[in-house]
């Protein structure tokens, strides 16, 4: 079987639920080698379970302004247009805060004055890319410490999206922009969830953003057996979301997880299970 | 002189609201008259860079002296070197920071005196859960 352009992405809402550990499964279980894209930014860790074997790193850039004191009239039209406040004016004073800047260039467009405001390359982070001793290729997005925007990096990352073979995506958590932008182009979006309170509150927003993208999406319920799954039963009965599968809560998992082993290795019994998931979500 | 105090209401007896760029109004006074203009802070319910758009607002309106109880690092910045003053106090009433400042009791700040993003407040948890869960903003 040979896949083209499809890309199937591990999403979660709550963090800490398990998208690493199914994101690496299902890469394990492929039927050919295949892209898997960590576009948790912030915190990048597919790696640590599957490791680079080859690899070369690309700093990422993007443009933010830079103004010129000595062209700039402070008029203030920049800091209007710019829907983040990352431009400051002030009678004598022009600041830009490149942290916040979204390189949106509306600041450049309002710009009465020519040479007043110049596009400067910011390096936000670096993008990994290599293949992994089993012969996929990952491609990882590491953002620096302390930027506050990270979509822009997810989107470069995502610009490496190969159309000749399957993508597994390793999305952050939560629901916010980083998340659209690493699933909204996906064929399938899985969402990891645990059976507590949190993760089935969390797991209703990553419901209806998968509803507002208008993706299929199926839920898997990781540590099964912490707590009741009651919740998150009525809540996929209630939004025709279909629970896929359940991972047991065992300390054996915790352990060798911990130590860096891919789920599907621990329990070879989930294998079989993980194939199943990854054909029906191709098809799908 | 002018001088622009942050406060949660909009007359002398309010409290003092201890967040620069999310507060709820600014009392500017024309000292020694103590009549307060009062202005609503229009981007206090910014999502991003609330304190800078509010130093904005303050250099503008000509300004020389804020009083307030913290200003995060990006507000500071704007304020400074705008040549703005800032001085900071715990919490009281706007009528007793301001005879504190006029008794020369507030010291000037030379450094910002919160991390930043004090003022976004709790309860807002975008995605956040407990746990393993890590924060995430937009």
């Amino acid at each position: 079987m040979f896949h083209y352009m499809v890309v199937i992405a591990v999403a979660s809402g709550k963090g800490g639920t398990g998208k690493t550990a199914v994101a690496t499964s299902l890469a394990l279980v492929a039927d050919n080698t295949c892209q898997i894209l960590d576009c948790d930014v912030e915190a990048p860790n597919v790696a640590l379970y599957l490791p680079f074997h080859t690899g070369e790193e690309m700093k990422a850039r993007r443009p933010v302004p830079e103004i010129d004191p000595e062209v700039c009239t402070y008029c203030g039209e920049c800091a209007k247009a710019c829907q983040y406040n990352a431009i400051a004016i002030a009678p004598k004073v022009a600041m830009t805060f490149p942290e916040l800047c979204h390189s949106c260039g509306a600041c450049y467009i309002a710009c009465p004055i020519p040479g007043a405001i110049k596009e400067i390359d910011r390096i936000i982070g670096a993008i990994r890319k290599g293949q992994t001793r089993n012969g996929h290729e990952l491609i990882e997005g590491r953002i620096n410490v302390g930027e506050a925007i990270a979509t822009p990096l997810i989107k470069q990352v995502k610009e490496k999206i190969r159309s000749d073979t399957l993508t597994i995506i390793d999305s952050p958590p939560g629901n916010g922009c980083p998340v659209v932008e690493s699933i909204s182009e996906a064929d399938f979006v899985f969402l990891v969830t645990e059976p507590t309170p949190f993760g089935a509150y969390d797991l209703s927003l990553a419901i209806e953003l998968t509803k507002i993208l208008d993706l299929p999406a199926g839920v898997i319920i990781n540590r099964d057996g912490i707590g009741s799954s009651q919740k998150i039963e009525e809540l996929c009965k209630r939004t025709n979301i279909p629970i896929l599968l359940r991972i047991p809560f065992e300390r054996k998992i915790a352990e060798e997880y911990s130590q860096g082993r891919v789920l599907v290795d621990i329990v070879p019994s989930l294998r079989a299970k993980f194939q199943t998931l990854l054909s029906d979500a191709i098809s799908k | 002189m002018k001088v622009a105090v942050t406060s949660s209401g909009k007359s002398l007896d309010e409290a003092i609201d201890p967040r620069f760029g999310r507060c709820a109004f600014f009392l500017i006074f024309e000292l020694p008259d103590r009549t307060p203009r009062v202005i609503p802070n229009q981007s206090g319910t910014a999502m991003h860079g609330a304190g800078i758009a509010t130093a904005q607002m303050v250099c503008q309106e000509g300004i020389q002296t804020v009083i307030t109880g913290n200003v995060g690092p990006n507000a500071f910045q704007v304020l400074s070197s705008a040549g703005v003053q800032v001085f900071t106090t715990g919490p009281t009433s706007v009528k007793d920071a301001l005879e504190k400042f006029e008794r020369k009791e507030l010291m000037p700040l030379k450094t910002p005196s919160g991390p930043g993003h004090m003022g976004m407040g709790g309860g807002g948890g975008r995605g956040m859960g407990g746990g393993g869960g890590r924060r995430r903003s937009g």
